[in-house]
């Protein structure tokens, strides 16, 4: 029977401890490297590029938060300070967003003239679509079409 | 609290992946955390919901960040892209133009080249401007009006950020985190020198990422003259847009928390060589001050991606 205490177990944990670190390192520069890349790919999908990049940074900043910060090795007591905070952090935006985006829709109208806050819908379909931001206007083309004659 | 405030003895990352002992200090340190977590999406929040109700014509390749373009519709610009060979030419001609009040104007603007843009021309006035320094051995282009709700990456011609240098800052950040996540893991283990080496080079490589944020900061607001559609003036600087305001505010204020955690890790690596410093058994601050920096670490990663990449 093998009553020798368990320091091989114990230093073997500090060793993969150490290996763990170096593993998340090399995923965080990995990750880095594709978004950056990502980004440039992607620079005129617009929703393409903010959903890609969501992604990419929260995996990052899971990676950091479970590993580096040890969140993997404490108690609930750490998630009942951070994920109060998080979610009224987001409700907060998402309380203020619509008013400021209504605001913003109600205003896209290229040929004139800005309406009244509130009008219109929060919208995620340009988000959604995919394509290049709605909001890009080339002025000269869109006059063209306009004046056609009837 | 129920949870009993234990001393931190147990091992890390022990196999049966017990929650670690909870003491004051850590519990101190997530309740900061957490209310960090609020300050930044206070900034990060105003952020996006500014974005999101800025103006569809805020941002232009033409004119100035917030011009009113109800006039401006209908007009178009020209782009010097390179002033050619003999710059005098070019800029004698802008001056005759009345586009530019003396040579140094006119100067100002050809800095901007390839993306220096004269707006508010008819069709007619573009053309003939085009021709005529393209004669004086301009290379230029005639551009409509393009604008945006709000700066995209890679425009340059209303967006001066360089995503490839805060991408390489942004994997320096990630190495510091990386250091001082070593650090604690030597001093657990009881080696203190190792730990201190681990520390002082958090310590640089946090430096590192400071001074690229000045020089960034420097470039953006003395060094370059950028064109017209990211400022008035050609410098970036926080009174130009609620872009440039936006962007300093937050990276300014990751900044001034970078710059706090590596004070507070010269602290710490002061005491970490004094006999008597910190051992297996006793090393909070050192975990307490890698909390802090790894939460750093984390807010940049968020802001790198929506402030520069988004």
């Amino acid at each position: 029977m093998n009553l020798a205490p368990p320091i091989d177990a114990a230093a073997d944990g500090r060793h993969a401890a150490r290996r763990t670190y170096l593993r998340v390192w090399a995923a965080l520069a990995v990750f880095t490297a594709v978004e950056y890349v990502y980004a440039s790919y992607f620079r005129d999908l617009y929703g393409v590029l903010v959903i890609g990049l969501l992604f990419w940074a929260g995996i990052k900043a899971g990676l950091v938060g479970w590993f580096f910060m040890h969140m993997r090795d404490e108690g609930a007591w750490v998630y009942l300070l951070i994920v109060p905070a998080c979610l009224l952090a987001v409700i907060l935006v998402l309380a203020l967003y619509p008013d400021q985006a209504w605001k913003a829709e109600a205003e896209e109208n290229p040929m004139g003239i800005s309406s009244t806050r509130g009008v219109g819908a929060f919208s995620v379909a340009p988000l959604l679509a995919g394509v290049k931001e709605l909001s890009t206007y080339e002025f000269v083309a869109r006059h063209e079409v306009v004046s056609k004659p009837c | 609290m129920t949870t009993s405030m234990l001393p931190e003895t147990a091992p890390p990352h022990s196999p049966s992946r017990r929650a670690t002992p909870v003491t004051p200090g850590k519990f101190a340190m997530w309740l900061f955390l957490s209310t960090e977590v609020m300050f930044f999406t206070g900034l990060i929040g105003s952020y996006i919901v500014y974005r999101a109700g800025s103006s569809p014509t805020a941002y232009s390749n033409l004119y100035p960040p917030a011009t009113d373009l109800s006039r401006l519709r209908d007009k178009v610009g020209v782009l010097i892209k390179s002033a050619g060979p003999d710059a005098h030419k070019v800029l004698d001609e802008l001056v005759h133009a009345g586009l530019a009040r003396s040579s140094d104007d006119a100067a100002r603007l050809v800095e901007a080249a390839p993306h220096a843009a004269l707006g508010g021309l008819t069709n007619e006035k573009a053309a003939e401007l085009a021709h005529a320094l393209e004669v004086a051995g301009a290379t230029v282009r005639i551009e409509p009006l393009k604008t945006h709700k709000w700066p995209l990456p890679y425009d340059d011609a209303t967006n001066p950020l360089a995503v490839t240098l805060t991408a390489f800052n942004t994997f320096v950040l990630i190495c510091s985190s990386v250091t001082m996540a070593l650090s604690l893991a030597a001093i657990r283990q009881g080696r203190r020198w190792k730990s201190a080496l681990y520390l002082l080079a958090t310590i640089l490589i946090g430096s590192l990422f400071l001074g690229v944020q000045i020089f960034e900061y420097h470039s953006l607001m003395f060094v370059h003259h950028y064109p017209v559609g990211i400022s008035a003036s050609g410098h970036f600087r926080p009174d130009v847009s609620l872009f440039a305001s936006c962007f300093f505010t937050m990276t300014g204020f990751h900044g001034a928390h970078v710059t706090a955690g590596v004070l507070a890790l010269v602290v710490i690596l002061v005491r970490s060589l004094l006999v008597g410093g910190f051992s297996a058994q006793n090393h909070a601050p050192i975990e307490m001050v890698g909390l802090y920096w790894h939460f750093v670490d984390l807010v940049w990663i968020i802001l790198f991606t929506i402030v520069y990449l988004i």
